[in-house]
């Protein structure tokens, strides 16, 4: 009889551990403005994690020095797992290109990543160059004469850089906040070539016929532009790596790990969700948390251009 | 034609929905609040709110971004003119000409042609969005990052120049603004700079701690300093205010006197709100500069003109509307309600950019439309909001000044949720005192903080751009013309200037 | 000396110092390109205000230390420190009798009375906009 009532309490004891998580709201800390590509993807897959889990999510944006303000401030967070931060893979790196150190992705505890973007090269259809190939090629004949634009993906320009070394042609570089000014510059002739994410305003602009999409500038290949190859199936040692995730504190419980993780992958199959991104040509996909970490040490190899190309 | 009328009539039918409708006032009603009280502005407001325009449907979170845009834009005049603090920054303009109306026993005049001046001036203004947004389009497309330098040098060079205490200490003054806005991120990689190793600094100042400190919590200080200077007991100070002819009416006459003002308002500040970066600042200010020069009485303002006042407001709600204009033509945000904005498009799946007027026409045209009558919300509200924030007068200074200072503190901290800022505020504070005693005139340094930045990046990006050369900005046509037209107002005004010298000698 | 003589100096000595200082400050040398033109611009301005004489400018010396500015500003200072450590409320129920017996308001009753109200009108807007602050 006593050995009963221990296992009754010992099965209780459990059931009411297993409905521990989640028992609070959950705070999601976005580095970037609201409105901002990653921000209103979040907010988006949010509401869908929201009615899954049955708790609320709030949304907290703290933007600022490229994404280390709202870092600084998932850090200093209880690791109890109610804190969430969504962050860019690529951004690990970001302090590097700034003179400083890499972020240390051995902080943070993945959950999974919800959308992996790549950085497509647009051009111009009145340009000269229809093809990678031929870009390279004129580029040798006019040195100086070609300007480039970053879509605000800073590894992605510095992966340019390498190619433009690599292939020894002169071409201008700057770096743009932002995929709308990028697409403004390009169609308005400030600039010849600019680098966008999958679903930016460039993209938009090719899916209409207006840019002309010539290589992948990242380590993923693109079903609705199956002719464009990635950096590395071109030769290139180097690509970059973006893919939005979530991540807990390195001391978080692993419940809230393996929970948020199953709720992420069930929210991403479905229907309306794909649905409501559909127009942009963004299909959001589960990716799982090792995966996520890929992404993260891909980048740390872009961090090298840094070194290698200077400023 | 026809193809305007479909779509126009298609915004109407968006239009007439209650959750537009509602969207719209409730954005204007808490717009004015936010915007009268000195310590929340606009930018607090919209920050606020966004989360809720999420939810809604795409016309009505931006009817109500809109609305909270255009409510505080006249919100703010009401404490400039009532107690010589702006509730929101673009209207210190207002208080030149407002605080001294008041003072001698008009506030209710004064009220009065602001609220009139700034609804005119917003409707007009939406209309030009209504009917330029296409052919702008076609324009904006040409202003890159070296013509987009080279106008903002023009503005800023207008500005310094037409100061009221002289171009030299004019310029100065904007020098500093655009040091001051050095601090913190670099523009083009964002790395921190001038931070002194603060991470707290690494990222700037944002703008509103800056404008708390340096306009509202120093003009407390500096006005309780006067006060005591002035020997005037508080008693003394409450009578005062009674006792004056008090003129709260506003004639039709008046209005007609007042007319060129709204129009050149509307047209300056329609321009400088179609060019992303520059700010109802700008446009309240250059109207004011430029309608003085064209009045017949110019030494009238500062003491209580009435078109003073129009000037001001007309310049800072006509930039209301075209503000939208560089988002949906080209997918820049050229201010912070239109980022949010942005982001609203962004959530619903719409993507702005170079298309975006081609494939979502009957959506924009609700929203201009929307727009246009929001602005007859804003004339009822803030009438009904005026009337009894007359009434704040007869509250002892005293009290409101402690009272603003709290609020002022509070908005500080609301931006970021950081008490950090606090400190920034305070800093400010002290530059805003130093200021006003060293005669450094403080709106440029405040317009060149807010440029900065901007002006900084597209700078560098020329430069990335064309491999060092400076010389670009004078063999590209649009941005030579407008360094060659800052150059010759700024010949033009000196010469003017010590030509009236030698004529009074 | 005029008071645009004092500005104008301090202006100077500004410029001078960030043109100085700046490339110690930044991640590259790149950075520090528009602080240090901008503060040469300064320095040059800064001397033309003490030269130039400012138009209609009288030659009134201005008192450089006044107490009771002094006394405003370290209110504030308290207050913001307040904050820092309890919270809001607590800080505004200190500082604002603090802050009206400073200005020279008599009646403690009044101050008080418009204290409470004023703390009560800020939880009743913040609240209602959902922002909860420091407790």
């Amino acid at each position: 009889m006593k050995k009963l009532m221990l296992t009754c309490l010992i099965v209780l004891g459990f059931t009411v551990c297993a409905q521990a998580y989640p028992e609070q709201p959950i705070t999601m800390i976005v580095p970037y403005n609201a409105g901002g590509s990653l921000d209103s993807t979040t907010r988006i897959v949010a509401e869908f994690m929201k009615q899954e889990l049955d708790t609320p999510i709030m949304i907290n944006n703290r933007p600022g020095a490229s994404g280390t303000i709202g870092l600084d401030a998932f850090l200093k967070t209880k690791p109890d797992g109610y804190t969430v931060l969504v962050f860019p893979t690529s951004s690990f790196i970001t302090p590097v290109f700034q003179g400083r150190e890499a972020i240390d992705t051995d902080q943070f505890k993945p959950v999974g990543g919800f959308l992996k973007s790549e950085r497509i090269l647009f051009a111009r259809p009145d340009a000269p160059y229809k093809t990678f190939e031929e870009l390279i090629a004129y580029a040798r004949e006019n040195p100086g004469k070609l300007k480039f634009g970053s879509g605000g993906s800073t590894d992605t320009a510095y992966v340019f850089k390498y190619i433009i070394k690599k292939e020894t042609i002169d071409v201008n570089v700057t770096l743009f906040n932002g995929g709308a000014p990028a697409a403004a510059a390009i169609m308005g002739g400030h600039v010849d070539l600019v680098e966008g994410g999958n679903g930016s305003p460039a993209d938009v602009a090719a899916m209409a016929g207006k840019l002309v999409p010539l290589c992948i500038l990242s380590d993923g290949n693109l079903d609705k532009y199956p002719e464009l190859k990635t950096p590395l199936q071109m030769g290139y040692d180097y690509a970059s790596s973006v893919m939005f995730g979530f991540f807990l504190h390195a001391d978080a419980p692993d419940e809230a790990q393996q929970t948020l993780s199953n709720v992420l992958e069930k929210v991403l199959a479905k229907k309306e969700l794909q649905e409501k991104f559909a127009s942009r040509g963004v299909e959001p996909k589960y990716f799982s948390g090792d995966e996520l970490m890929k992404s993260a040490e891909a980048g740390k190899k872009v961090a090298e251009l840094y070194k290698l190309l200077g400023d | 034609m026809t193809e305007l009328l479909n779509n126009v009539a298609m915004g109407m039918n968006l239009l007439l929905q209650w959750e537009i409708l509602f969207a719209a006032a409730g954005g204007v009603m808490v717009g004015l609040v936010m915007g009268a009280v000195p310590g929340l502005s606009d930018i607090i407001a919209i920050c606020l709110m966004v989360p809720f325009t999420f939810y809604l449907n795409p016309v009505a979170g931006i009817a109500m971004i809109m609305g909270l845009s255009k409510g505080a834009n006249f919100g703010g005049a009401i404490p400039a003119i009532l107690f010589n603090i702006p509730g929101t920054p673009q209207a210190a303009i207002t208080a030149f000409d407002g605080y001294p109306l008041s003072k001698q026993g008009k506030a209710g005049k004064a009220l009065k042609t602001a609220l009139y001046a700034s609804c005119i001036a917003d409707g007009l203004s939406d209309c030009v969005l209504f009917f330029f947004a296409a052919p702008v389009a076609m324009a904006a497309i040409m202003i890159g990052p070296t013509e987009h330098a080279a106008v903002v040098i023009f503005a800023l060079t207008l500005i310094s120049i037409t100061s009221v205490s002289g171009p030299i200490i004019g310029i100065c003054s904007t020098l500093l603004g655009l040091l001051l806005s050095c601090i913190g991120a670099d523009p083009l990689t964002g790395a921190p700079r001038l931070a002194f190793g603060s991470a707290e600094l690494s990222a700037g100042v944002n703008i509103v701690p800056m404008a708390l400190g340096f306009f509202v919590v120093s003009e407390i200080i500096w006005q309780r300093c006067m006060d005591r200077r002035n020997g005037l007991s508080q008693k003394a100070i409450y009578t005062a205010q009674q006792q004056k002819d008090e003129d709260h009416s506003f004639t039709f006459a008046e209005f007609k006197q007042c007319a060129p003002a709204i129009a050149r308002g509307t047209l300056i500040g329609s321009a400088i709100g179609a060019l992303p970066g520059i700010g109802t600042t700008v446009g309240s200010y250059l109207t004011y500069v430029a309608t003085k020069r064209a009045s017949k009485h110019p030494e009238k303002f500062g003491e209580g003109a009435l078109e003073g006042i129009a000037a001001a407001e007309a310049g800072n709600n006509a930039c209301n509307g075209p503000n939208l204009i560089p988002l949906i033509t080209l997918g820049i945000p050229g201010n912070l309600a239109a980022a949010l904005i942005l982001g609203a498009f962004t959530m619903q799946g719409l993507t702005p950019g170079p298309m975006f007027m081609e494939q979502q026409a009957p959506l924009l045209y609700a929203i201009f439309i929307v727009l246009f009558f929001s602005n007859f919300f804003t004339l009822g509200f803030g009438a009904l909001f005026t009337k009894v924030m007359r009434k704040m007068v007869s509250v002892p200074k005293n009290y409101i000044y402690a009272a603003v200072l709290i609020f002022a503190l509070i908005g500080t901290y609301i931006v970021n949720n950081n008490t950090f800022d606090l400190f920034f505020t305070f800093g400010f504070s002290i530059l805003g005192v130093l200021c006003r005693k060293g005669g450094i005139p403080m709106i440029p340094l405040l317009i060149a903080y807010i440029l900065g930045p901007s002006l900084e990046l597209k700078i560098r990006q020329t430069m990335d751009l064309y491999a060092n050369d400076v010389t670009i900005f004078f063999t590209k046509p649009i941005s030579c013309t407008f360094l060659l037209l800052s150059l010759i107002i700024t010949v033009y005004i000196i010469y003017r200037r010590s030509f009236n010298v030698k004529s009074e000698n | 000396m005029t008071r645009y003589q004092i500005s104008g100096s301090m202006i100077a000595v500004l410029g001078l110092s960030v043109f100085f200082l700046a490339p110690y400050q930044v991640e590259s040398f790149e950075s520090s390109v528009f602080p240090r033109i901008i503060s040469i611009c300064l320095v040059l301005f800064g001397i033309l205000v003490i030269l130039a004489p400012a138009k209609g400018e009288k030659q009134n010396t201005v008192k450089l230390f006044d107490p009771m500015l002094s006394a405003y500003f370290i209110l504030v200072l308290t207050t913001i420190v307040l904050i820092r450590f309890s919270g809001f409320y607590p800080s505004i129920l200190l500082s604002m009798p603090c802050c009206l017996i400073l200005f020279g308001q008599k009646d403690y009753k009044k101050i008080i009375l418009f204290t409470l109200i004023t703390t009560g009108m800020v939880y009743l807007f913040i609240d209602v906009i959902l922002g909860s602050r420091l407790p």
